[in-house]
């Protein structure tokens, strides 16, 4: 019983929730996109102040996607799949990702999650998050 | 299928060598065939439906701008313009064809002719 408890915890984040990290600091961008397999897919901008991430999220519901940031991580959720008509219509040709999803990203520093903002249009999810003030640049002073 | 291989080879050097195909659903039943295609940055104005012969032709002009003053560190897709044809079977109406675009999904509606409908017939008692 143990056993298999601790194998379907070990299961679980890879097939069923589509779990996994991305750490900023081991990415080495080199000018080419790279499919990573995992869904959604998202590029990602920094400038001094903040970091901005956006996803490819066509044909969801805006309501049932789930954003959520916590000190450096942020998760992009959404607990239900995209709605079809299986019902009326036989599928012949499926290619498109409709499953319930969460994927998680660590951040290279932490955020400002009350300045956090999030907008979905045309099936593309942005989040602008703000660098906390404790981990802005602070200038010190030279002295002679 | 992923998105790599969804997307056009760029080596090949024909004018559509910018465009991505967009990943497509295609279902049925006995009145209509509806195709869904996803094409994430593309608003209502920026599709184009057309027909050529019995080629349906689907383009997506992405509207999306790229954030100015910041440096991109990481991309797993890219932006760019779909383009994706469809071949017509007879049985297709071309006339009643319908499209609607809505969240970065293209859903196209292609009724049945009406002769190509199935007609139920009673079979009476001999």
């Amino acid at each position: 019983m143990l056993w298999n408890q601790s194998k379907a915890h070990y299961l679980r984040p890879a097939r069923e929730n589509h779990w996994e990290m991305n750490n900023l600091f081991n990415m080495f961008y080199q000018g080419e996109e790279k499919d990573t397999g995992k869904y959604p897919p998202v590029n990602i901008w920094t400038d001094n102040d903040s970091i901005i991430v956006m996803a490819e999220l066509p044909g969801c519901d805006m309501n049932e996607i789930d954003v959520s940031c916590i000190k450096n991580q942020l998760t992009i959720s959404m607990s239900s799949k995209k709605e079809t008509d299986e019902k009326t219509h036989y599928l012949s040709h499926s290619e498109r990702f409709s499953n319930e999803f969460k994927r998680t990203f660590e951040l290279p520093f932490e955020i400002n999650e009350k300045k956090t903002q999030a907008v979905y249009k045309n099936g593309l999810l942005q989040v602008i998050m703000p660098k906390a003030e404790a981990a802005k640049a602070k200038k010190i002073e030279v002295k002679g | 299928m992923s998105n790599e291989i969804s997307k056009v080879n760029p080596q090949n050097e024909n004018q559509y060598a910018n465009y991505y195909i967009p990943k497509v659903d295609i279902s049925y039943n006995e009145e209509e065939t509806v195709i869904l295609a996803d094409m994430p940055g593309v608003d209502n104005d920026g599709v184009d439906v057309s027909l050529k012969g019995d080629e349906l032709i689907v383009t997506g002009k992405n509207s999306v701008s790229i954030p100015e003053g910041f440096n991109i560190k990481w991309q797993e897709y890219k932006f760019g313009n779909y383009r994706k044809s469809f071949k017509m079977t007879d049985t297709v109406d071309l006339q009643n064809i319908s499209a609607t675009m809505k969240d970065g999904v293209l859903k196209l509606i292609l009724p049945n002719q009406k002769q190509s409908i199935p007609v139920k017939i009673k079979v009476k008692a001999g």
